[in-house]
Formats: C-alpha cells, structure tokens, sequence
C-alpha cells in the first residue's frame, strides 16, 4: 500500500463511514497519511446536530453497532488522529448548499476544502470512496 | 515462540480489550506500544477474532516484534515486544 491514502464519502448512509472509519485508524496508525474527503449526504452525518441526536441514516448494522455500544465512527476518527496522521475535510460546495459553518461540524472536521484542493492531496494517493 | 514459552512470559504490562470490537483490540495496543519503553513486553487479550491476524500484520508493519498468541475460550493472548521507538 502507498503511503497516502484517500478517502471520499459522499454516502449518507451510516454504515459507510464506519467502514472509512476503521480503514482510516488502521492506515493511521501504520505510518500511512490519511486524508478523508466528506461530500454530498455524507456531510449530515458529520453535523454536531445530527451526531447529539444521533440522528444517523443506517441499515440493520448500524442498528446492532448501536445495541453493542461499539464505538461510533466518529470516536474511531478522534482515536486515529490521535494516534496517527488523519485530516478530516468537508466539502465547501456542500457546507455553501446547506448554508452552514464550521462550528456546525463535529469536532474532528479539520477544514472545509473545494475540489481543487483535494484533488492535489489525492496526487499519488491510494483512493477509496464511499 | 512455542505456546508453553509464551506462558512463562512476564508481561511488562498487560491490556485487556475484550469488549472492544475491531479495530478496538488493535488501537489499544498500539497506545501502549507508543507508551512502554523499548524492550517492554506487551501481552494484548482481545475478544475479537481478527486480532490475531490483524496484530502480526500491523507490528510485521511498523517493525515490532511478535511473540506470538495463545489462543484462550473466546478470547486470544497476543504477546508482541516493542523493540524500537515509535
């Protein structure tokens, strides 16, 4: 595996950015430079409301994740960018659509970035998307 | 190292994860791993099936050594020593 790795989520649904989230850690913690790019439906799971009410859009894994109390995506991102080198970006274009701030993201969001942005940081990235 | 070997070993800390699921097992030792000086013997009790697979891969990774694992009822021993910095 390359030593950067990129990853979209553009998915609303739950489940996909649990998936990216245990990827990240992983690669995180294995000397890989994870950048997360978080677009289109993806980006309401990413909003301190939805998070505080856990409000998410899952199927019947998000269901049981919840039954076990295992940790959620968004504490596996806090413990990985502890632990290793993970940024976490929104998609400007989507915070424009919705009309929101980056006070209205969870915590671990480190910036808002437009396209062009991140396409450079996917310059010889290995890419997943979601 | 065999199973009985394994036993003998006196970890210099132990960390038990079980309730944790993937990759729960795996970031917990990775904490203590960056903690413990070089030398320490970390011995990983994981609930999570994967972990005994996923711990050699990730030290085989980052350069630590594995000790090896002794398989418990439902749960896995996984030894590995931290042999340099990280």
């Amino acid at each position: 595996m390359s030593d950067k790795l990129a990853i979209i989520i553009a998915s609303e649904e739950y489940e996909k950015s649990h998936v990216a989230s245990m990827i990240a850690s992983v690669a995180a913690v294995s000397g890989v430079e994870v950048s997360i790019f978080v677009t289109m439906n993806a980006v309401y799971n990413y909003l301190k409301e939805t998070v505080a009410k856990k409000n998410f859009t899952g199927g019947k894994l998000y269901e049981q994740i919840k039954e076990k109390k295992a940790s959620m995506f968004y504490e596996l991102f806090d413990q990985a960018k502890m632990l290793g080198g993970l940024k976490i970006y929104v998609c400007s274009m989507v915070m424009d659509i919705l009309k929101i701030e980056k006070e209205d993201l969870i915590d671990i969001v480190d910036d808002h970035l437009g396209l062009a942005a991140f396409l450079g940081i996917m310059e010889g990235a290995e890419t997943i998307t979601f | 190292m065999t199973e009985e070997e394994l036993k003998q070993i006196k970890p210099t800390v132990t960390v038990d994860a079980r309730g944790t699921y993937c990759p729960g097992p795996l970031m917990e030792l990775i904490k203590e791993v960056r903690q413990q000086p070089v030398g320490s013997v970390i011995e990983l009790i994981s609930g999570d099936a994967g972990s005994a697979k996923d711990v050699p891969e990730w030290l085989n990774k980052v350069k630590q050594e594995f000790l090896g694992v002794i398989p418990g009822d439902g749960y896995w021993r996984i030894f590995s020593k931290k042999v340099k910095d990280m």
